[in-house]
Formats: C-alpha cells, sequence, structure tokens
C-alpha cells in the first residue's frame, strides 16, 4: 500500500507536465511582471533598470492614474454601501416565500453567467443609447426629460453607467450565495427569536444579518478583488473615454502597455493594483476583526 | 391570509427580476429586426420571426468563424486543464508526501491571490516572444490563449477535484492494490471514474469562464479570423456599421447556448461557480 502510493517516480511523472505549465505561463510572468517594473522597457529589448522611477511617475506625476485609482473606490465603495444592502434585502425576501422561489433564485443569477463583454455591448445599446436606451426613455416617460444623458459620452455619467451595469451583473450571484447562507442558519435561532417575539425588521438586524456576518465579508471580498481586476466592462463599454475619465487602474495599465508601448510604466501599474489589492484587504480585515469584537 | 401577506414580496422580487430580464430581452426581440425598426420603434415585440439578421451575422460577419473558435477552445482548454487539474489532485490527496503536497498546495493558492490582468504584459511579451501571433494557422496562433487558458484553469479545478477525491474511502485504494493495480491504476481505473461528478462541474466552471473570457483573447490574438466569440462580438460593437439588429443577433450566439445549458443544469451550474467562487 505504502510502497505504491510513495513512489517517487509516479509522483514526478504525474506533476511534470502541468507543473511545466504552471512555471511557464504562471510563474514566469510573475517574476517578469515584478522585474520590468522597475525597467524603462518600451518594448525593444528588455529596458535599463530605473530603480523606482516608474513609480514616483505613477503616483505624483500621473494624473490618470489617480483618477483611474479613484473608479477603482467607487467601485468598491458603491459595492459595500449601496449594493451589499439591496443585496440582502433581496436575499431575505426570497428566503421568506415558498412559491417561485427556485424560479426567482435561478433568473437572479443567470447574469452572472454570461460573458461580460457580450454583456456591455447589450447594455451599450438597450440602456445607455441616447435616442433608444431604456435610461432616457424611461426618464422622458416620467417628465423628467431633462435628466436625460448621453451616458456613456458625459464625463460625469460615464463610470457611474459602468458601475450600475456591474452591479446588475452581480448581484444575483451574491444573493444566491446569501441565500445559501440564510438556508444554514440553525431553524431553532429563527424559532427562538418568533418566541422572544422579535420580528421584522428588528429580527432581521438583531439575529440574520449578524448571523450572515462571514458571507457578508466573504462578498465584501470578492467585491474588493472584483472590482481591482474589473476591465473588461470598461473596454467594451467606455474604452476608458471619455477624455480617460472612467479608467480603472487595470485599462490604465493596458494603454500604457499596449497602445503607447510604455511596458515598464505599464507593468509598474500592474505592481501597484497588487499592492492596493492587499493594502485595502488587510485594512478591511483588520476593521472587520475590530468591528466583529466589539459586537461579540 | 398568510399568503396574501407575502404578496408585496413577490410584488418586490418580481420587481429585481424585471430589471435582471430587461436588457436580456431587449437584446433578443431586437435581434429579430431590422436596424430602421430598431431605431423607429425598439419596445416593439416582433411577431413574425425573422431570422434574417442571425443568417446574415453567421455567414457574411465571421460569426460563425468565432463561434466555432469559441466552442473549440473552451472545450479543448476545459478538458486538457482538468486533465493535468485531476493529476495534480491526485497525487496532493491521496499520496503520502505531506511536506511535497504543502508546498504543492501553497504554489497553487499563491495563484488566487494574483488579480487578473497583472501578468497581461509579461504574458504578451512572452508569446509574442513565441511568436504565435505571426502564424498564419489558426491553431498556432490561438495557442496564444490556450496556454494561458489551461494554466489558469489549473488551480482552482485541482482544489475542487482534490476536495472531492479526499473523500473517497482508504479501504477502496487498499483493495485496489490487492488486485494488483500501480499509482496510475489507482488514478486512472479507480479515483478518477469515482470523481466523474466533481470532473462534470468543474468541466462547466472551466468551460464558461474560457467561453466568456474576454481580456486575453482581445490582447494576444492578433488576426481577425482567430479571434473568439466575445471579441467578435464587441468588435461589432465598435465599427462603423450600423447594423443594430446585427449586433444583438450576434450577442445572442453567446448567450443562448450558455441559457440553454443552464436551463438544463441550473442546479450544478449555481452550485459549481458559487463554490469557486469562494475557494477563490
Amino acid at each position: 500500500m505504502n510502497r505504491t502510493l510513495r513512489n517517487p517516480l509516479t509522483y514526478l511523472l504525474f506533476l511534470i507536465v502541468p507543473a511545466a505549465f504552471y512555471f511557464v505561463f504562471f510563474f514566469y510572468p510573475v517574476i517578469q511582471t515584478f522585474r520590468i517594473g522597475f525597467t524603462s522597457s518600451n518594448g525593444i529589448g528588455m529596458g535599463k533598470f530605473i530603480g523606482f522611477q516608474n513609480y514616483v511617475r505613477a503616483l505624483t506625476d500621473d494624473p490618470i492614474f489617480w483618477s483611474a485609482f479613484y473608479n477603482n473606490v467607487y467601485f468598491i465603495l458603491s459595492s459595500i454601501f449601496i449594493q451589499i444592502p439591496i443585496i440582502i434585502v433581496l436575499a431575505v425576501l426570497i428566503s421568506e416565500i415558498r412559491g417561485f422561489r427556485n424560479f426567482y433564485k435561478i433568473t437572479v443569477f443567470l447574469p452572472s453567467i454570461l460573458s461580460t463583454a457580450v454583456v456591455a455591448v447589450i447594455w451599450r445599446f438597450a440602456i445607455y443609447h441616447p435616442d433608444v436606451g431604456a435610461a432616457n426613455k424611461f426618464l422622458t416617460a416620467v417628465g423628467l426629460s431633462k435628466f436625460t444623458h448621453a451616458w456613456l459620452g458625459e464625463e460625469g455619467y460615464a463610470t457611474l453607467a459602468i458601475l450600475i451595469t456591474n452591479a446588475w451583473q452581480w448581484t444575483g450571484f451574491y444573493v444566491v450565495l446569501v441565500l445559501a447562507a440564510i438556508f444554514s442558519i440553525p431553524k431553532e435561532i429563527l424559532e427562538a427569536a418568533d418566541t422572544d417575539g422579535a420580528r421584522g425588521f428588528r429580527k432581521l438586524r438583531s439575529i440574520t444579518v449578524p448571523l450572515l456576518r462571514p458571507v457578508i465579508i466573504v462578498i465584501i471580498l470578492l467585491s474588493i478583488t472584483g472590482a481591482m481586476k474589473s476591465m473588461d466592462i470598461v473596454i467594451v463599454m467606455t474604452g476608458g473615454g471619455p477624455y480617460r475619465s472612467s479608467d480603472v487602474m487595470a485599462t490604465h495599465m493596458t494603454n500604457m502597455a499596449f497602445r503607447n508601448g510604455e511596458y515598464g510604466y505599464g507593468n509598474a501599474i500592474a505592481n501597484l493594483i497588487f499592492v492596493f489589492t492587499l493594502v485595502i484587504t488587510l485594512i478591511f480585515n483588520f476593521i472587520s476583526k475590530k468591528y466583529g469584537d466589539v459586537e461579540s | 391570509m398568510r399568503k396574501y401577506g407575502k404578496l408585496w414580496i413577490h410584488i418586490v422580487v418580481s420587481f429585481y427580476i424585471l430589471i435582471t430580464i430587461y436588457p436580456l430581452f431587449f437584446a433578443f426581440i431586437n435581434s429579430f429586426k431590422t436596424t430602421i425598426q430598431v431605431i423607429d420603434n425598439p419596445f416593439s415585440v416582433p411577431f413574425d420571426l425573422n431570422f434574417a439578421n442571425y443568417i446574415n451575422v453567421w455567414e457574411s460577419s465571421k460569426i460563425s468563424t468565432y463561434f466555432f473558435n469559441s466552442l473549440y477552445i473552451s472545450t479543448l482548454c476545459s478538458v486538457v486543464s482538468i486533465v493535468l487539474a485531476a493529476m495534480v489532485a491526485y497525487v496532493i490527496s491521496r499520496m503520502r508526501y505531506r511536506f511535497a503536497n504543502k508546498v504543492i498546495y501553497l504554489f497553487l493558492g499563491f495563484n488566487l491571490l494574483v488579480p487578473g490582468g497583472f501578468l497581461l504584459i509579461p504574458l504578451y511579451f512572452l508569446l509574442v516572444g513565441m511568436q504565435f501571433d505571426q502564424s498564419s494557422h489558426a491553431f498556432i496562433a490561438q495557442l496564444a490563449i490556450i496556454l494561458p487558458y489551461i494554466t489558469f484553469g489549473i488551480p482552482l479545478t485541482t482544489f475542487i477535484i482534490a476536495a472531492f477525491m479526499k473523500s473517497i474511502p482508504a479501504e477502496m485504494e487498499e483493495a485496489g492494490v490487492m488486485d494488483g493495480l500501480g499509482a496510475f491504476g489507482l488514478f486512472w481505473r479507480l479515483v478518477l471514474p469515482l470523481t466523474v461528478p466533481a470532473l462534470v462541474t468543474v468541466f462547466i466552471l472551466c468551460y464558461l469562464g474560457n467561453w466568456n473570457e474576454f481580456i486575453m483573447a482581445n490582447f494576444f490574438i492578433a488576426k481577425d479570423k482567430f479571434r473568439t466569440l466575445p471579441v467578435g462580438t464587441a468588435a461589432f460593437n465598435d465599427t462603423l456599421n450600423k447594423d443594430y439588429g446585427g449586433m444583438f443577433a450576434a450577442t445572442m450566439f453567446s448567450i443562448v447556448p450558455v441559457a440553454l445549458i443552464y436551463a438544463f443544469l441550473q442546479r450544478r451550474i449555481i452550485d459549481g461557480v458559487t463554490a469557486g467562487s469562494i475557494k477563490g
């Protein structure tokens, strides 16, 4: 028995091909990203080592980098403070009813398995088209025609429009996660709450939401990492426009690298995205732990 | 009485369902209209299903090429990812090398920390260095995305399969060894067949990921005819032609297959995708 499952040759044979893939197309690029970020590489040759110049440039001398960074932050904040309450309310509501529950669950989940690029193509037209899009048609119909906009073409609205599309695609996915968590709450607790006279909002606030804390933390973490890496939706919906106002860090990175040929600088941005993601995640972990201790 | 007490919940939830369905329904009904009809009255429901747009984009706008490119790339990459991942999963869940197995776990886990897009530039360099983009042969040009797709499919797939393989009782293996199976025989004849339910789940997961992938397909493939469906559909949006009906028909070629599979396998897909995301 032990000899069969402790055979170094088999062990290596099983691992050699996957390891080759993993090292060539994952580890090597990881090391390269780190390295090229410190060079002036422009695609021809490997570029000179220039220390922290790229990073200094991004942090002090590149207004688009910061506007892109703030767009990422908007993504995160809107999902924590707007999207998550909606998700929780929807999930609790769906859990309260029997009829159609599966239908609701299946339907809200659907957008999350579709291609983001294709979703973006549809939204660009179906919702945001200045003439036939639903957003302007709706505003005109309810007599608010002065609020109509060329949503994706105006600086103040392009990012908002992208945020809403992104929320549309992922809300249902999170609703299903929260639903699963609600159904795993022991029945006794909810019954005990009922006997103690907790009802409606009170029950939601004091019983259900605290018990859902772990899944809410997971959702926030997924939203943070999702927001930091989002780029396809921006590329397809606005291409970062107008005037780069809807760029996020990742699209700024690809613009610098693939459009301007500044590979060194682009990689420096990639590294900054990685560091920021790590820092924001750590800060969030710290806050949630502290907050959790006070509560329990 | 109690039944009607919950009516307001149905109304609120249905409102959200409407928001979810609306854009897709809009795209669907307008995929049967001519561009003039789309602009004149985008909200009318066409009662005669006119498939002209579908036939048109399928034949003349290369959507058929993109579709089959996506189909075979997604299938191939998912299958290879899963075979490789199953091998790794077998090793780390069943073979008795504690330390080495831990190291492999850590290595794979590291992948889940790295944000997508992070590796885009060096990967691009690497693949350009291998000169895939110069090739005029479809498969070789598409290796530029096939190889990374396979690689990025491995870590999560491995975790899910390994978790499943751990639950196979050791007694079955012992019986297998008694019957004279070696490590490879155990894997191929005993463990792998028992893992089929997990394999189906990860196949769906991998397949969806590859079918929907846009970023790498967009940047790593130079020639138009080698592109995949999401890139082709997005390009439809950017080009100057104002064939709106055709554009919506093109989106349907991406959405309808996924929706159909989803209609049959919802539970599996929901469980797989949510499990995958939490592990990730």
